[in-house]
């Protein structure tokens, strides 16, 4: 006997890896494996995963991130790109060699900068995300990194079997175990590597953002194209590299505007996500995928035709590329530098040992 | 070319060469289509637009206006027929993000003089009037992301203007904006052809009601232009079309 499909059905796994309902079915229909139906009750006739993406694709590309934001202007607009550069290029690298005490500065220092130099909307919409990603990372190495059992045992003999007294406990209170319940714990090499893969992990995104928001993607480019100055020497096409770069940071937001246009056609149209299923939820998405590719390189034709219409011969080095920017240094930039000195200077001092230390 | 070509329109003189900044006579194209089979799109198309004057081209779908203004713009080339335009002339495009090709405004407008080689003060002086003259002034370290579809037309003009064309063909620039937007640019394109001497506009549109702002019009049917002169009689033929259209039905 056929049960009605509208009734939910029980489904537990034998430890044969056999299925069973308890509702009776025919002999004559096929029985599913077991990894189908849990995919079917993850991403099957219940599912909203499409719905979920659409919605997440819509919120990600409300608030772009990396796209310059000219209004207010901050001390960060005034200040020179390369400044910012070396400063970007210092954030990136530090968290990986500093202290505890140092990670959670420089962290507060970018959030703080974030929050004042950014307009509330923004900020709100990339430091949410991006918090609770590093928080997710922080919680699940602190946890991983040293909390599991050795499988192998040590090859030498425990000390009182070879005659020699046992290791006095530590003075002042040290533990290596900082956390022990069931079977999670949390020790001093797990806290460190934590906080250092959740410290790096904001600091290149964050950092990258905030410099990217706060400064025009010419002022980048004209930046870079300073410090790419010798390599004119080996012959390298400085002059390509710059606009390749300018295009990209074009296109960037291009890219985000197609991603919002084609979920909210989706999302206008009404999708029953929960009728498509799995099957047709991923057809779907992989026709989108492909919508997406499709236009964005119709897009990419045309910006190449217009770039011709106005004068463009494929050849950089013929075609000026005016940045329409100064590179100055201020007193404001010098009083950065200085500041960057006294970072390194903080960092050094307080610099991670070869020795286990918080 | 022939020398001794004159023109003349309803209601205005006889106008010489020398006077015209679009002249376009019996001009064919033929294009390729997706079954690799040749199309003729323009079959004989004439047009003359004298300078300094904001002129309108119509016609329904298909019958080759954006086809005839890239010809113009030396997009495409024409197989017959002679095509001259007065230099240097620029093209803007339908949809606004095909045309702007830099991050920024500013730096947008100055794209199209990197060919010149001018002094950076002379580009920031050129970029900035320009940018005025579309009323945009305040907007040269504006990203273009943040910009509405109407102020990145806008921005294409202004890099038209940085350029000193003498002539702008403007390909349906008010189809993707709202109303707002398509008065901003329309007037923008006025007020560039009524204060830069000898700038002249050619604007493809299916739209009538900004038929008002253009000094004349052409309508194009199948290939050719079938009718020229002033807006007001170009309206009242696309309004005989549409009742014989109607009657039809």
């Amino acid at each position: 006997m056929h049960g009605n499909p509208r009734t939910p059905v029980q489904v537990s796994a034998s430890r044969s890896g056999r299925t069973s309902t308890t509702q009776e079915e025919s002999d004559d229909e096929e029985k599913p494996p077991l990894w189908g139906i849990v995919l079917k009750g993850f991403l099957g006739t219940q599912n909203k995963v499409g719905e979920k993406v659409m919605a997440s694709l819509l919120k990600t590309t409300q608030a772009p991130i990396g796209i310059y934001v000219s209004e207010p202007v901050t001390a960060l607009h005034r200040l020179d790109p390369r400044v910012k550069q070396v400063w970007l290029f210092a954030l990136m690298l530090l968290p990986a060699r500093s202290t505890l005490a140092v990670r959670i500065g420089l962290v507060s220092g970018v959030l703080l900068l974030s929050m004042l130099c950014l307009p509330r909307r923004l900020w709100k919409a990339q430091l949410g995300p991006l918090v609770f990603l590093c928080s997710f990372v922080f919680v699940m190495t602190a946890f991983t990194a040293d909390g599991v059992a050795l499988l192998a045992q040590p090859k030498s003999l425990p000390p009182p079997q070879i005659g020699l007294p046992e290791i006095p406990p530590a003075t002042g209170g040290y533990r290596y175990v900082l956390f022990s319940w069931w079977v999670f714990r949390v020790t001093r090499k797990g806290l460190l590597l934590a906080s250092s893969t959740a410290s790096l992990a904001f600091m290149v995104m964050q950092s990258a953002n905030l410099c990217l928001t706060t400064t025009t993607p010419e002022e980048l480019v004209a930046s870079l194209r300073w410090f790419l100055q010798p390599l004119r020497l080996l012959r390298v096409n400085v002059a390509e590299i710059a606009l390749t770069l300018l295009l990209s940071l074009r296109f960037t937001g291009l890219v985000f505007d197609e991603v919002r246009n084609l979920a909210l056609g989706v999302v206008a149209r009404g999708v029953d996500w929960k009728k498509l299923g799995f099957v047709g939820t991923t057809d779907m998405m992989a026709g989108l995928a492909g919508r997406l590719f499709q236009n964005l390189f119709a897009q990419a034709d045309q910006i190449a035709q217009a770039m011709v219409a106005r004068g463009f011969r494929g050849r950089p080095e013929d075609h000026q590329i005016y940045l329409m920017t100064r590179l100055r240094l201020g007193l404001l930039d010098i009083f950065a530098m200085f500041l960057l000195c006294f970072v390194l200077f903080i960092t050094w001092k307080q610099r991670r040992p070869l020795v286990i230390r918080l | 070319m022939q020398t001794s070509a004159k023109w003349r329109t309803p209601g205005q003189a006889e106008l010489q060469e020398e006077d015209l900044a679009i002249d376009v006579r019996d001009v064919t194209l033929s294009l390729e289509s997706a079954s690799r089979d040749r199309v003729q799109i323009l079959k004989g198309a004439t047009l003359a637009v004298p300078r300094g004057e904001l002129w309108m081209l119509l016609g329904p779908n298909g019958c080759g206006k954006s086809t005839l203004l890239k010809a113009l713009a030396g997009l495409l080339d024409h197989s017959g027929g002679e095509l001259r335009i007065a230099q240097p002339c620029s093209f803007v495009f339908q949809n606004p993000d095909h045309q702007v090709v830099m991050p920024t405004a500013g730096a947008d407008v100055a794209f199209g003089l990197g060919r010149m080689h001018l002094p950076e003060d002379e580009v920031k002086r050129r970029v900035q009037e320009s940018l005025e003259i579309v009323g945009m002034g305040d907007y040269t370290r504006r990203s273009v992301q943040t910009l509405s579809g109407g102020q990145k037309q806008r921005v294409a003009i202004a890099g038209a203007l940085a350029e000193r064309s003498q002539v702008l063909l403007l390909d349906e620039l008010t189809t993707f904006l709202d109303e707002e937007d398509q008065i901003g640019v329309l007037e923008a394109v006025k007020n560039v052809v009524s204060m830069q001497s000898g700038v002249t506009a050619l604007w493809v549109t299916h739209r009538l009601e900004e038929l008002p702002f253009a000094d004349g019009a052409a309508y194009m049917h199948d290939g050719k232009v079938v009718m020229h002169g002033n807006p007001g009689k170009i309206e009242r033929y696309i309004g005989r079309l549409q009742k014989q259209a109607l009657a039809l039905r």
